[in-house]
């Protein structure tokens, strides 16, 4: 019954959130019922393993509630939840730190009705991801906006877990994304996103080294030093 | 008095830029446009470019760059050269010299016309890049008969060269040698056009 109230989540946040992943109260809502294939379909066939983005998570829905008590009137409310996790675990861990956080529903007192990865349809568009976050530096909580241009969320998502580790040093276990959006183009905020966004962005590729095709042809040793310009001086096409 | 004896600082001092300065100003691609000019760059990454896939599941094929996404990856597509629409890193990419007219972010169907109307599979073809290739992948697909013609052509190749040669050197030292290197240089150029023996001409034998 309940996997019949689940939607699809929406492409950004409502409102105002608390510094912590969504928590969403069942809701009424005008939005069109779930499509569990879609969901459930894993693979995209060929497609997948040609597409070169970085998955270091996966977007999860999880939906749990409070158990039932003998003596309560009401039924404990339905709360769904979307997680960013490289897997369920991980996603389920996350769910009942946040649910304790949040709406003192500790795991031990609650139930995990379902849990559900959103696979985004295979990537035609670039897109541009919004992402406020929340981390933990070695002296103090940041709020931060960051964008990052990738064809699904999750990608856009990775990029910035590597990108919070390279510049702040912040793992994944400090950081909690407040909420995250496709920016139209008009809003773009970040002055390289908005580079990258305009249509006649071109540059060079430089240094370039050539690699052998296959990792079979590496050679342990060279007799000559690579030429790094090659590629793109040759006049030879 | 102390008004105008203020502490230098030592980016007051230093008259030149910082490393960190220099990556700042030229974050964002601002090298490339020097006074309007392109650093003589002729290729580059942008909607429309032609590349050639060269590492990786698609490895030796041709696609088009249809989005950059960022410094290090893009958006390709490759409707009638066998490239599923993919995102893919400039690492495993090679720039060729085509340009195609299109908007970033083209879809397939529409890429594919633009493919066919440009005939870029017949330009890419014709480019002596694809010829080499073509010829490298002929050597590797050679069996051992063939390699043994490739090895008796070969001989006889380096012979008539070697006669070539020979003469050439007995007229240049006869003569001054001010001017005829040239002339011997053309000879032999003229000798190679003439007697071009294709090593790599398709050899039919059926008694095997």
């Amino acid at each position: 019954f309940f996997f019949l109230m689940i939607r699809r989540p929406p492409r950004s946040t409502q409102g105002v959130s608390s510094a912590a992943s969504d928590v969403y109260k069942r809701q009424v809502s005008t939005q069109s019922t779930w499509d569990f294939q879609w969901c459930q379909r894993r693979s995209m066939g060929k497609e997948s393993k040609s597409q070169f983005s970085l998955k270091k998570v996966k977007q999860y829905i999880l939906v749990g509630r409070a158990k039932p008590v003998a003596g309560q009137k009401e039924e404990p409310k339905v709360y769904r939840m979307r997680v960013f996790a490289p897997n369920t675990v991980i996603a389920k861990s996350k769910f009942w730190t946040l649910m304790r956080k949040q709406k003192k529903i500790k795991h031990t007192g609650g139930e995990l009705i379902a849990i559900h990865e959103v696979i985004e349809n295979p990537s035609k568009s670039v897109k541009v991801y919004g992402i406020v976050l929340r981390y933990q530096s070695r002296t103090g909580y940041h709020n931060m906006y960051k964008e990052y241009r990738d064809t699904n969320i999750c990608g856009a998502m990775s990029q910035m877990y590597m990108d919070m580790a390279g510049r702040h040093r912040a793992r994944e276990e400090t950081i909690h994304i407040v909420r995250t959006c496709v920016v139209p183009e008009s809003k773009i905020k970040r002055a390289e996103t908005k580079s990258f966004t305009n249509g006649n962005v071109k540059f060079p590729l430089l240094n370039r080294i050539s690699r052998p095709p296959i990792k079979k042809f590496k050679a342990f040793a060279r007799a000559k030093r690579p030429t790094l310009f090659l590629q793109q001086n040759n006049s030879d096409s | 008095f102390f008004f105008f004896f203020k502490q230098k600082t030592a980016y007051e001092i230093l008259s030149g830029l910082v490393g960190s300065e220099m990556c700042i100003r030229d974050r964002y691609m601002g090298i490339f446009n020097i006074q309007g000019g392109l650093m003589g760059f002729k290729r580059f990454v942008q909607a429309g470019r032609v590349a050639y896939i060269n590492y990786g599941v698609d490895h030796g094929k041709v696609c088009v760059i249809v989005e950059v996404i960022n410094s290090t990856r893009v958006l390709v597509d490759g409707p009638t050269l066998g490239v599923p629409r993919q995102v893919i890193s400039l690492r495993r990419l090679a720039l060729t010299d085509h340009l195609l007219k299109v908007a970033k972010g083209i879809h397939t169907k529409a890429l594919e016309i633009v493919i066919k109307k440009n005939d870029l599979v017949k330009k890419i073809g014709e480019s002596s890049w694809a010829k080499k290739l073509a010829a490298q992948k002929r050597r590797a697909e050679l069996n051992d008969f063939e390699r043994f013609q490739v090895m008796m052509l070969k001989r006889q190749k380096a012979y008539l060269v070697n006669k070539d040669v020979a003469q050439a050197k007995g007229k240049k030292s006869k003569k001054a040698p001010a001017k005829k290197p040239k002339e011997a240089k053309s000879g032999q150029q003229a000798f190679y056009a003439s007697n071009y023996i294709n090593l790599f001409a398709p050899v039919s034998y059926t008694h095997l």
